[in-house]
C-alpha cells in the first residue's frame, strides 16, 4: 500500500514549483505556499525582516485591503496561517475545494502586488514586539534558546533569532521590507504544494491562470557564512528561573562534518529513535533519576543546524549522574554498534510512524514543502520509503560514531532554584 | 414563479456540490460483529493505517458515585499514569497517539495503528487497562494537581477555571455541576476506589467501536470479535441516568479577584441540545453572533472597530444544552466591553437577521466542516462521538442538510427562544473596572 496517492510535480515557465498530493477523502484542499527565504537571508544589522514581513502580507496589497485576505477565506469557511523559520516563510490554507480558486487568486495577487501602507506597518510592528514580548521577554526559555543559538553558531546566521533582535526590530523600515519582498518573494522561489481534493490537471490549469503571469524574479543566490570547521573545546551556558520548574539539560552535537543527503536526513532520524527510548528505558524506567529523556534531531534546516539530547533529572544533584549515564550509554552503542535487530526494528516503526503522520492531509502538505523549502529534490521526497528502507546498519553506524566521537559543542542548563 | 437572482443559484449550486462530495466521501458503515458488536466503518484505502476509537458506554462524569464526585477526573489522570508505563509494549504493537476522553456519559480511548496489528492492538489495550491499577503517591499527586486547577485560578489557562465554576454555580445539585469534582468528592477518594476501575465497563456489551482507515468490512467482521474474545459478555454496571436539567436561570455577575492585567470573562445560558430540532438553525445564529473571527458581529463591533478585544466568540454547547460567550480584555476595558456585548444581543432581538447574513454563514459553516476531515484521526474521534450519541450512521451527512434547511426565520425564532441578555450569567476571572449601570 502506497503512502501517497500518486504524487506529481511540474514547474511553470516562471519558475513556480507546483507539487500535487492527491487525496479524495474530503472535499477540501491544503494549499501551500512556500518561499525560499528566512531570517538567515537577512542582512546582518536588519534581523526580524522575514518575519515582520510574513505579518505584513495579510496587511494588503493593491487588491485586497489590509485584513481581507482572511476576512475572505475566513467567510468561506478556511482556516488560514503562516510561519517563518531560518529558511523559508509558508502559507497555509486549508479550505473546501469549491474555493480552491478562491484562495490560489489571492496567494497569486499577494506573491506580486503587496503593499505597506505607512500606518499598517507601524500598527503591525507593535503586534510583533506583543509576540516578542509573549514568546521572548516575559518567557524565560525563549530568552535562553535565543542566547545558547547566538553561542553555538559562531558566524552562521541560524545564531540570529527568527523574529529578530529587538533592538533591530525597533529600527526595521518599510523599505526593509519591501526589498526583502521584491528580492525574494518571486514564482521561481516559491514552491506551491497542494494536498487533497485535487488532480495535477487541475492543478496545471489553475496554476498557470494565477500564476502564470507573474513575472520571474531576480532572485539572489544564498550565501551564508558557514561554520568554521576548527572550533574545539566544550561550553556550558547555565541560566536560572522560577518558570523552569525543575532542572533540564541540553546536550548540543555538532552535525557540520556530514553531507547533506536525503539519506543523512533519515540516518539521523533513525539514530533519533533508537536513542529516545534507550535513554528513556535507562534514566526515566531503570535508574529512576529523570522525569524525561529524549534525542532530538532538528531536521527542517538546509544548512547544518545541530543533534540534540535532552534530559531532565528528577533533581539538580542527579544532573551529573544522568551526565555519566549519557556517556557511559553513547560509549557501549560506539563500541558495540546498533543492533541488527534494532536497527531493522527501528525503520519499521519510522515507517509506520510517517505514513501514520502523511495520513493528514495538511501534514503530507507541510513534509513536502518543508522538505523541498530546505533543498532535497521532489523525486526523493516521493521516494522517501525506499530511501529509508535501503539504509544499511553500516552507514548508520558510522554516522552514529562519527557524531558521538566528540563531546557535545555545547551543554545549555535551564534550572530553578537548587544550583 | 419569481426567478432567483444569481446569486442564490450559484450559492444553491455550490452548496450542493459540497453536499454531493461529502455524502460520496463519508460513507459510514454500520457493522454488526457475529457476536452482536457494534461497529462504524469509514474505510479509507489512501493511508496504510487505522484509527480506532473504543467508545466505552457506561462511563464518565455521570458514573461517580454520590459524594466520591471526581472519580472519573482522577481516574483519566491516573490511567494515563498507567499507561505510560507501557509504552514500549505498545510501540511494538505500533500503538501510536493513544488518547482517552472522559465526558459526562461515557468515556472513549483512541489509539491509530497498522491494519496488520488492529486485532493485537485492542487486545493489548484493552487487556492493559483491564489489569489498571495505581499506587498512593500518584493519587497524592492527582488530588494535588485537581486543587491546584480546580482551587487556584491558572491564568495560562483561564477559561478552564472559569467553565468549571461556572458549572458548579449553574448546576449545583447535579452531574453537570461536579463534572470534574469537587472538593469533598476528591477528598474522599482511596485507591481502593479504582480498583477494577476498567475491569467492569469493558464488556463485550459496554463498548462500541468506530474504525476509519485502511481496512474493509471483511476484515472488521474478522477482527474485532477476536480482538474482545478476552472480554466479558455482560457488564454489571447499572445504567444511570442523571435526567437532563437546564441550568438555573436567575442571572449572575461574580468575580474571581487575581492580580493580572487582563479580566477573563465567561457567559452563559440555557440553549439547544444536539438533538432539538432548533439546534442547527442555533449553529448559524452563533456564527453570526461571535463564531468566524473575521465576519461575526461581536467581532466586528468590539474587535475591528473599538479595538478592545484580541478575540471574542460565542459558541452553542450541545451536550448539555447552552450557549456562551467568552473574551478577555485589559482591566479598564471590561466594563465597556460587557455593555457592548449586552448590547449587541439586545439589537439582535430587536433588529431582523438579514437573508444575506444567513446565506453567508450557513456557506463559510458548510465550508469549514468539509475542511474538518482533513485530519484523519479527528474524522475517527468524529465518528466515535455520533456512536456515543446514539446517531444514525448517516449523521455526517445529515448535518449538511440540516443546516442548509436553516431559514431566516428559523434564527429569529430561537434568538428570541434563547437570548436573554437581562439573564446572562457570567463569571470573570481578574480585575475588571466596571462602568456603573
Amino acid at each position: 500500500m502506497k503512502a501517497l496517492a500518486e504524487p506529481s510535480s511540474f514547474t511553470l515557465d516562471n519558475g513556480l514549483t507546483v507539487v500535487v498530493l492527491p487525496n479524495d477523502r474530503a472535499p477540501a484542499v491544503v494549499l501551500t505556499l512556500w518561499y525560499k527565504a528566512g531570517s538567515a537571508d537577512e542582512t546582518p544589522g536588519k534581523s526580524g525582516v522575514a518575519h515582520f514581513l510574513e505579518h505584513m502580507m495579510f496587511r494588503g496589497t493593491k487588491n485586497t485591503k489590509p485584513g481581507e485576505f482572511k476576512k475572505i477565506l475566513g467567510g468561506l469557511g478556511g482556516s488560514v496561517n503562516a510561519g517563518t523559520t531560518f529558511d523559508y516563510t509558508f502559507y497555509v490554507e486549508i479550505i473546501a475545494k469549491e474555493f480552491l480558486e478562491k484562495a490560489l487568486s489571492l496567494e497569486a495577487d499577494r506573491m506580486e502586488k503587496m503593499v505597506i501602507n505607512e500606518g499598517e506597518f507601524q500598527t503591525e510592528r507593535e503586534v510583533v514586539l506583543q509576540e516578542y514580548l509573549t514568546r521572548i521577554e516575559a518567557e524565560p526559555a525563549g530568552k535562553f534558546f535565543q542566547s545558547v543559538n547566538a553561542a553555538y553558531f559562531a558566524q552562521h546566521p541560524y545564531g540570529r533569532p527568527v523574529i529578530g533582535w529587538k533592538e533591530e526590530l525597533l529600527n526595521l523600515t518599510s523599505k526593509d521590507l519591501m526589498d526583502f519582498y521584491k528580492k525574494w518573494y518571486a514564482p521561481n522561489n516559491a514552491i506551491l504544494v497542494v494536498s487533497g481534493n485535487v488532480t495535477e490537471k487541475e492543478m496545471r490549469v489553475l496554476a498557470k491562470r494565477y500564476f502564470g503571469q507573474i513575472p520571474k524574479g531576480n532572485v539572489p543566490s544564498r550565501k551564508r557564512l558557514k561554520e568554521p570547521s576548527n572550533l574545539v573545546g566544550h561550553s556550558k551556558i547555565t541560566h536560572s528561573h522560577h518558570k523552569y520548574g525543575g532542572v533540564e539539560f541540553q546536550n548540543i552535537y555538532k552535525v557540520n562534518q556530514f553531507e547533506k543527503t536525503f539519506k543523512n536526513y533519515f540516518i539521523f532520524k533513525l539514530i533519533e529513535s533508537i536513542l529516545t527510548p534507550a535513554l528513556q528505558t535507562v534514566l526515566v524506567d531503570d535508574q529512576e533519576i529523570a522525569h524525561i529523556a529524549l534525542s532530538t534531531y532538528p531536521s527542517d534546516h538546509k544548512d547544518p543546524y545541530s543533534f540534540i539530547i535532552i534530559a531532565k533529572p528528577k533533581s539538580y544533584k542527579n544532573m551529573d549522574k544522568c551526565q555519566a549515564i549519557i556517556e557511559f550509554l553513547l560509549k557501549k552503542i560506539i563500541n558495540h554498534g546498533i543492533h541488527e535487530k534494532i536497527f531493522k526494528k527501528a525503520k519499521e516503526d519510522l515507517i509506520f510512524s510517517l505514513n501514520a503522520s502523511l495520513s493528514d492531509l495538511d501534514d503530507t502538505a507541510l513534509l513536502f514543502g518543508t522538505l523541498m523549502s530546505i533543498g532535497y529534490k521532489f523525486e526523493d521526497v516521493k521516494n522517501w520509503e525506499n530511501i529509508l528502507k535501503g539504509i544499511e546498519l553500516k552507514e548508520a553506524n558510522d554516522l552514529l560514531r562519527s557524531l558521538f566521537n566528540t563531546p557535545p559543542a555545547i551543554t545549555a542548563i535551564k534550572s530553578y532554584g537548587e544550583n | 414563479m419569481k426567478r432567483a437572482p444569481y446569486s442564490t443559484i450559484l450559492l444553491f449550486l455550490c452548496v450542493h456540490g459540497l453536499t454531493g462530495a461529502i455524502a460520496e466521501t463519508l460513507k459510514v458503515n454500520e457493522i454488526f460483529t457475529p457476536q452482536k458488536s457494534k461497529v462504524w466503518l469509514l474505510e479509507d484505502h489512501s493511508t496504510p493505517i487505522v484509527c480506532v476509537s473504543i467508545v466505552v458506554n457506561k462511563g464518565g462524569f455521570n458514573y461517580d458515585p454520590a459524594g466520591k464526585e471526581g472519580r472519573s477526573a482522577i481516574g483519566a489522570i491516573l490511567t494515563s499514569h498507567y499507561m505510560n508505563k507501557f509504552r514500549r509494549e505498545m510501540q511494538e504493537e505500533k500503538i501510536l497517539g493513544t488518547s482517552l476522553n472522559t465526558q459526562q456519559g461515557h468515556q472513549k480511548i483512541s489509539f491509530i495503528t497498522s491494519p496488520q496489528n488492529l486485532e493485537k492492538s485492542i487486545r493489548l489495550v484493552l487487556k492493559i487497562l483491564v489489569n489498571f491499577e495505581s499506587e498512593i503517591k500518584l493519587l497524592r499527586q492527582a488530588k494535588h494537581s485537581f486543587d491546584g486547577e480546580y482551587l487556584e485560578p491558572d491564568l495560562s489557562s483561564p477559561f478552564t477555571f472559569l467553565i468549571k465554576r461556572w458549572m458548579a454555580l449553574s448546576f449545583p445539585r447535579h452531574a453537570y455541576g461536579s463534572f470534574v469534582g469537587t472538593k469533598d468528592g476528591v477528598t474522599a477518594l482511596n485507591l481502593s476506589d479504582f480498583k477494577d476501575y476498567w475491569k467492569g465497563k469493558l464488556t463485550k456489551d459496554n463498548i462500541r467501536i468506530a474504525v476509519t482507515g485502511d481496512i474493509s468490512e471483511e476484515d472488521i467482521k474478522a477482527t474485532i470479535d477476536k480482538a474482545l474474545s478476552d472480554l466479558p459478555t455482560n457488564s454489571n454496571e447499572k445504567e444511570i441516568n442523571i435526567g437532563h436539567i437546564s441550568p438555573a436561570e436567575a442571572p449572575l455577575f461574580q468575580v474571581f479577584r487575581i492580580e493580572s492585567p487582563q479580566s477573563h470573562f465567561f457567559m452563559a445560558q440555557k440553549g439547544p441540545r444536539k438533538k432539538d430540532k432548533d439546534y442547527h438553525a442555533f449553529i448559524v445564529l452563533m456564527d453570526i453572533l461571535g463564531g468566524n473571527p473575521h465576519t461575526s458581529i461581536l467581532s466586528q463591533e468590539i474587535r475591528e472597530k473599538l479595538g478592545l478585544v484580541y478575540s471574542i466568540q460565542a459558541q452553542p454547547e450541545g451536550d448539555i444544552g447552552l450557549w456562551q460567550i467568552l473574551f478577555s480584555t485589559d482591566n479598564k476595558n471590561a466594563g465597556q466591553v460587557y455593555k457592548e456585548v449586552i448590547k449587541t444581543l439586545n439589537t439582535i432581538l430587536s433588529s431582523r437577521i438579514s437573508k444575506e447574513k444567513v446565506e453567508a454563514s450557513k456557506k463559510a459553516l458548510l465550508g469549514a466542516y468539509a475542511t474538518t476531515f482533513v485530519n484523519f484521526s479527528g474524522t475517527c474521534l468524529l465518528l466515535a462521538e455520533g456512536l456515543s450519541d446514539d446517531e444514525p450512521p448517516t449523521f455526517l451527512s445529515d448535518f449538511i442538510q440540516k443546516l442548509e434547511a436553516v431559514t431566516v426565520e428559523d434564527v429569529e425564532r430561537v434568538a428570541k427562544k434563547y437570548i436573554k441578555p437581562g439573564a446572562l450569567r457570567v463569571v470573570v476571572l481578574g480585575n475588571p473596572i466596571m462602568v456603573a449601570s
